[in-house]
């Protein structure tokens, strides 16, 4: 009997004990993972002083190029000393070359809240930069902006005259609207009563209604040029190849106008000719008076 | 002394007598009830000795390990409900993958340690009520006293350090459990995936939420024990009055379990 009861309690014993290791490993595995520590990889510490952090809390993350890779240690607002403002501890996971042109800054990480620190190295060709404080952007408020925008808004509204503005568009659409309504205008003669501007619009229209009809039936110049029947259009086909094939013989110097053009004898011989002829016009002209009293001088006798 | 000797009191003859006399008898009652957590307190020193540590073990197994199968059930099914209302409400902004902190979150601060308190002081606290108030009814304790055996050292210490011990660790168990729980209905009903699951559930749940929950579920286990022994040994009249006993620790332990846990809340995270 007293066997049997040591049995039991040696059997409850070491349940409550599996139990309980049990319990305390998970508590261990779920402390390890809700902390987000990672113990077994060494630490790199930097610090950057921010003129206003925008609710930045310790333990935000650290972003490179969009990747975690730590998170914010603490913060203290300095007032006084060499560099004032909140100095924000960082505890990243690895080490951050920093360049010339490096940028940290604050960001939202999402419309309902919640903050993290961007960093960005710089161009890597930049000098390197090692520093005991980096220097912060001041953080982009969205809702500032936001309230700035409603600002600038209601400012336009009330000062910039802008419901006079709506007012005068409005007040000329409306003389527009009675002036169209009273048949002034192109647009009010169309619209009004008076139907003359319509009837000739649409007499303009039959017209040329009509002369597409005549054009798609072949008839007219154009309409031959474009009918099925290619008569017309063979003839001018044919025109085209003559003047063509003349071009073609004029530019490789056949006949005499292709000969004059191509060649330069001809036309230096021409050009003497033609010299000559004027020379000797000139000699005409200069001696007809004398030709001509001669003749009736002499034909007198 | 635990065993109280039998009192009478004449009739109240007016409506500001009754309740002049249940303010004063509430009071003494939270007194005594205070004085047998210190006394049981003080018989802790005594509680690694042998005979202590197998009851202690045996309350252990009694109130952990058997309450596994309850705490289990209510678990999954806290944590399926819990994941399919929320996710249900995420899903109208396609937000169904963020259940998991929603569980998580739920479930280490509030929900875990809450309703491990309720089940214990249902299971546990109206069985330690019962068993002293028998007891009670039975001379039993008052023959402990004759026998010089300390009824606190001797009931109420083991029972006070086994459910200090076994309701922290319950109420994980619960987190743990809901957690599997609304994964299932996010894997089954909502569309996500277990790893996006247990990666949101573990990125926005914090140390804090696991130790202030595992605190509040050490203060539950603590308020159970004594109001379930102090309903016990207060026990009068017979079965009868083991049976009011009974009823009363459970509704004590609700109501201070809610009360306790509000200001728990209040403290750590406002």
């Amino acid at each position: 009997m007293k066997k049997d009861w040591r049995e039991r309690e040696l059997t409850m014993e070491v349940i409550v004990g599996a139990f309980i290791v049990m319990i305390f490993l998970g508590l261990g595995y779920f402390t390890i993972i809700l902390s987000k520590e990672t113990w077994f990889t060494k630490k790199t510490e930097m610090n950057v002083v921010f003129g206003n952090v925008m609710g930045l809390r310790d333990g935000d993350s650290v972003v490179v190029r969009g990747m975690p890779i730590g998170k914010v240690k603490t913060l203290d607002l300095a007032v006084n000393g060499e560099c004032p403002g909140v100095h924000v501890s960082l505890m990243l996971d690895e080490p951050l070359v920093m360049h010339e042109g490096y940028e940290a800054k604050i960001v939202s990480t999402s419309i309902l809240g919640g903050r993290q620190l961007q960093l960005s190295e710089g161009p890597a060709d930049a000098p390197v930069l090692d520093l005991d404080f980096y220097r912060g952007k001041d953080p982009y408020d969205l809702m500032e902006d936001a309230a700035d925008i409603v600002n600038a808004a209601r400012t336009q509204i009330t000062e910039g005259k802008i419901f006079e503005k709506i007012r005068n568009v409005v007040d000329n659409i409306d003389e527009v609207v009675t002036r169209v309504n009273a048949g002034k205008g192109t647009l009010g003669k169309i619209l009004s009563d008076d139907d003359t501007l319509y009837s000739d619009l649409e007499a303009s229209v039959a017209s040329v209604r009509t002369m597409v009809t005549r054009v798609e039936q072949g008839k007219g110049s154009i309409g031959k040029l474009l009918s099925e029947d290619s008569t017309l259009y063979d003839d001018f086909s044919a025109a085209v190849a003559a003047l063509k094939s003349i071009t073609e013989g004029i530019e490789n110097g056949e006949g005499s106008v292709g000969k004059f053009i191509k060649d330069e004898s001809l036309y230096s011989d021409v050009e003497a000719t033609i010299g000559e002829v004027r020379a000797a016009v000139d000699d005409f002209r200069e001696t007809a008076p004398i030709t001509t009293f001669s003749s009736i001088f002499f034909g007198a006798f | 002394m635990i065993s109280r000797e039998p009192e009478f009191f004449p009739p109240s003859r007016n409506m500001f007598g009754r309740l002049g006399r249940s303010v004063v008898f509430s009071f003494r009652e939270t007194g005594r009830a205070v004085v047998l957590l210190v006394m049981a307190i003080l018989a802790m020193r005594h509680m690694f000795k042998k005979r202590s540590r197998t009851e202690i073990v045996v309350q252990m197994f009694v109130f952990g390990i058997k309450s596994l199968g309850v705490i289990t059930v209510v678990a999954i099914f806290t944590g399926m409900i819990l994941a399919l209302q929320t996710g249900l409400a995420l899903r109208q902004f396609n937000q169904e993958v963020n259940i998991g902190t929603a569980v998580m979150v739920s479930m280490l601060r509030e929900m875990g340690p809450f309703m491990t308190g309720l089940i214990l002081a249902a299971c546990v606290g109206s069985a330690i009520a019962a068993q002293i108030g028998t007891m009670v009814v039975s001379e039993e304790i008052a023959a402990l006293e004759i026998m010089s055996i300390d009824p606190v050292r001797y009931l109420v210490m083991p029972r006070l350090v086994a459910m200090l011990i076994m309701t922290p660790m319950l109420a994980f168990y619960m987190c743990i459990m809901g957690v599997i729980g609304g994964g299932l209905v996010g894997q089954t009903q909502l569309g996500v995936s277990w790893d996006a699951y247990i990666d949101n559930a573990t990125r926005f749940a914090e140390v804090k939420d696991l130790v202030v929950g595992m605190f509040k579920a050490f203060l539950f286990g603590g308020i159970i024990t004594v109001v379930a022994c102090h309903q016990g040994f207060a026990t009068t009249q017979g079965a009868v009055g083991v049976g009011f006993a009974t009823r009363k620790a459970v509704i004590v332990s609700f109501l201070l379990i809610l009360v306790v846990g509000y200001f728990v809340t209040r403290i750590f995270y406002v």
